[in-house]
């Protein structure tokens, strides 16, 4: 807050320099410049050769890929792998100033939600052919295209289940899991927030919606269980105004209406692990610090597929990995994807990590296929779909969520949010 | 701040031609002038990493969002900057067709005009307590107010956000005590910009403390006999005499302070991301966020806004709080 803002003396030398560049350039649009290459890259037949630079997120993982990393070595001996940790935080406009610069590594793992921007930054190469779609789940897949083009091969599969306290939920009547269906899912958590206080005294909520950011992200599914979809990639039109999202929005909003989940932005996982929530939506990462933090826990907790509506659905997140345009030595880096996104190998990296691997094969592979905590999540990615892969996609995510906040305090209908919705998206429109 | 080298260089060349001009005019012509050269040359030298840094990291940065903000840039130009059209003041239109874009405005100003007579008030009330009565601890006070100026800001809103939690914080769990049951703070419409106002000023008011205490403590102690003498009673000594003296170390903290508070960010940025329903939405957080979407042009168009805003807040200060002689 110290920093001091430009003078006014800066800001009119700064207005002379632009008109005369403005003048100097034309400063007009050239047609097709930004055109993405969509033919997909070839790899040599043979082994890897010379230095391979990788950027990847999280520093827990990056030491588990250093393993991957000296076996492929092995495999390859003429080939070194560097791996560069860069955090989470800062890796977005690390990876699109250094792709703007034409400065990039060889290859990075990316986030699910950045493909499509980068992607059209004309940052990535196309996915080779001899990467098959169907080795991976297919809404893990669909997180790598742009405009029907792959430019990258999933690796983290990421989706929330719904995680629930047993020893909650028994005292609330319920044998077993919660029902797998909206009416039976709802009807449950009204039963659980009658025993709060009472039979559960620390409960304070049968469940905890994610109100305000990133709310999308647990909204969205609901739409697709609906068997609807909030944007048409055919007529390149956003579909906020039919039934389905209607549908969607009551649920949602019917939730904090019944005062079955709080609208107080605490944090969910602490809540579930202290017995002040019943249920709620959360990724794999939420089992491993459950796991970790109270181990006391685990035989209270278990976890289930999203409840479905006419279908089952669930959201695609996670990361991919991506071998960049400007790389030095893209031969190798499509080959090092090739080694990492092997089941074998893919499961190991999920297994040391705790992060879920994105190829169908590996969940048959070592402890996955015997975890039955995990089993909810393979069940999941099944039916995970990707959210649209448009540039301007985190715009309208960003609409979505304080649309749903106003739901969530009550103060707009679901009428007036579906509307407010298509307006506002449609004016964000899809990029150029 | 960034005139200063160039009117250090410009002293110099002068007093260098003054004493130029003094020397016999026997001196040959040539040789003075290659003298001076050789120096303007070293002064350049010297000034060049400045310069350097200067141009690439203050007037490029902002030459670049001006034009920015006249033209659609988005993140996915970056690497094919041809693609950018000149579009005027659109994304300007734009912005003040965006309800969201007023409502951080009207945040912001909310924020500033409260929290800054509030700061200017307790720094005051601070400086003339420690100044007069509390002498003995006077240190420990000091100290005790300026802690929170040093510390970081995001330490800070981390730490009141944890004693601001609604089921397990101290805040709450205090007035539980009373059978209070306290609200959600941060997660209320109606608490949480006050609770940031609040924090700003605590955090804010032991810098314009310790600028007044400096300023108090130079009040010359024959003016104050003088006016005692004359009947002046305590209060009416304060305001005729102590204020007036005051008045340009009131003008530097509301100012800087002004400045500080107008760009409010870091506090709603850790703590709640602008909500609820954007009640900590500030201008300075819209920007940001609008570049995190790839906005680019309004990004940099909301940033013009705030820095006219600064402009306008500090002239309208220097011409409230100004010494009139």
């Amino acid at each position: 807050m110290s920093t001091l803002r430009p003078t006014a003396r800066t800001l009119q030398i700064a207005c002379a320099t632009v008109a005369a560049a403005l003048l100097a350039t034309g400063c007009g649009r050239s047609d097709d410049t930004a055109a993405a290459d969509k033919d997909p890259a070839k790899i040599s037949s043979g082994k890897a050769k010379g230095k391979l630079v990788m950027w990847s997120m999280g520093d827990k993982a990056d030491k588990d890929l250093q393993g991957l990393a000296k076996k492929f070595e092995q495999q390859n001996p003429d080939v070194t792998v560097q791996i560069t940790a860069v955090p989470w935080d800062a890796a977005h406009e690390k990876l699109t100033t250094s792709i703007a610069g034409g400065n990039t590594p060889d290859l990075s793992l990316i986030g699910s939600t950045w493909m499509a921007e980068m992607a059209a930054m004309n940052g990535f190469q196309a996915t080779p052919a001899s990467f098959k779609s169907s080795a991976f789940f297919p809404g893990q897949w669909d997180t790598t295209k742009y405009k029907d083009t792959a430019y990258g091969v999933p690796f983290i599969a990421d989706t929330s289940v719904i995680y629930y306290r047993s020893d909650i939920t028994e005292k609330a009547g319920i044998k077993g899991a919660p029902a797998d269906d909206w009416a039976g899912y709802l009807k449950d958590l009204k039963a659980i927030q009658a025993t709060a206080g009472k039979q559960n005294a620390k409960l304070r909520n049968a469940t905890q919606l994610q109100v305000g950011f990133n709310s999308w992200l647990f909204w969205l599914p609901m739409v697709w269980q609906q068997g609807g979809d909030i944007y048409d990639a055919d007529a390149k039109k956003f579909t906020f105004d039919t039934p389905a999202v209607a549908e969607a929005l009551e649920y949602y909003s019917g939730i904090f209406k019944d005062k079955l989940t709080p609208n107080d932005k605490t944090d969910a996982r602490q809540n579930i692990q202290n017995g002040l929530i019943g249920t709620v939506q959360q990724g794999a990462s939420t089992g491993g610090d459950l796991h970790k933090n109270a181990p006391e826990l685990d035989s209270k907790w278990q976890t289930m597929p999203l409840p479905k509506a006419t279908q089952a659905a669930g959201l695609a997140g996670g990361s991919d990995l991506a071998v960049f345009k400007d790389a030095k030595n893209a031969d190798a880096a499509w080959k090092f994807v090739k080694f990492l996104t092997e089941p074998e190998n893919l499961a190991a990296y999920g297994e040391a990590s705790g992060n879920l691997p994105a190829a169908v094969g590996s969940w048959s592979e070592g402890e996955l296929s015997q975890n039955t905590k995990m089993a909810a999540f393979e069940t999941q990615l099944k039916v995970t779909k990707a959210p649209p892969a448009i540039t301007t996609w985190q715009q309208v995510a960003d609409a979505i969520d304080s649309e749903l906040e106003k739901l969530a305090y009550g103060k707009a209908t679901v009428a007036d949010v579906q509307k407010a919705l298509q307006s506002k998206a449609t004016s964000i429109g899809t990029g150029r | 701040m960034t005139t200063m080298p160039t009117t250090t260089l410009a002293g110099q060349s002068t007093q260098e031609g003054d004493t130029a001009g003094k020397r016999p005019a026997a001196t040959p012509s040539r040789r003075r002038s290659t003298a001076r050269g050789r120096q303007s040359r070293a002064a350049w030298v010297l000034a060049a990493p400045f310069l350097a840094l200067f141009l690439a990291f203050m007037l490029l940065p902002v030459v670049w969002s001006t034009l920015m903000s006249l033209t659609d840039t988005q993140s996915a130009d970056l690497r094919t900057p041809l693609n950018v059209s000149f579009t005027g003041f659109d994304n300007y239109v734009r912005l003040f067709q965006d309800p969201q874009f007023f409502t951080a405005l009207r945040n912001t100003g909310v924020f500033v005009l409260v929290a800054l007579p509030l700061t200017l008030a307790a720094g005051l009330a601070a400086a003339v307590a420690l100044d007069s009565g509390i002498r003995r601890f006077r240190a420990v006070f000091r100290v005790g107010f300026y802690l929170p100026v040093i510390t970081s800001i995001v330490a800070v809103a981390v730490v009141w956000k944890t004693l601001l939690e609604p089921h397990a914080g101290l805040v709450n769990t205090v007035l539980a005590w009373f059978g209070i049951d306290g609200p959600a703070w941060l997660a209320d419409t109606r608490f949480a910009l006050p609770v940031m106002i609040l924090m700003a000023v605590w955090r804010n008011l032991g810098t314009v403390m310790i600028i007044m205490l400096a300023g108090l403590q130079s009040v010359p102690q024959s003016l104050m006999e003088a006016a005692e003498l004359d009947g002046a009673g305590a209060w009416q000594r304060f305001w005729r005499v102590t204020f007036p003296l005051l008045r340009p170390a009131l003008l530097l903290t509301a100012v800087t302070t002004g400045i500080g508070y107008l760009q409010f960010f870091d506090e709603p940025f850790v703590m709640t991301d602008g909500g609820p329903l954007d009640s900590t939405l500030s201008a300075t957080l819209y920007a940001y966020k609008q570049f995190g979407n790839g906005n680019y042009g309004v990004a940099s168009a909301a940033g013009y806004v705030v820095f006219v805003l600064i402009i306008a807040l500090t002239v309208l200060q220097f011409r409230v709080l100004r010494d009139k002689d």
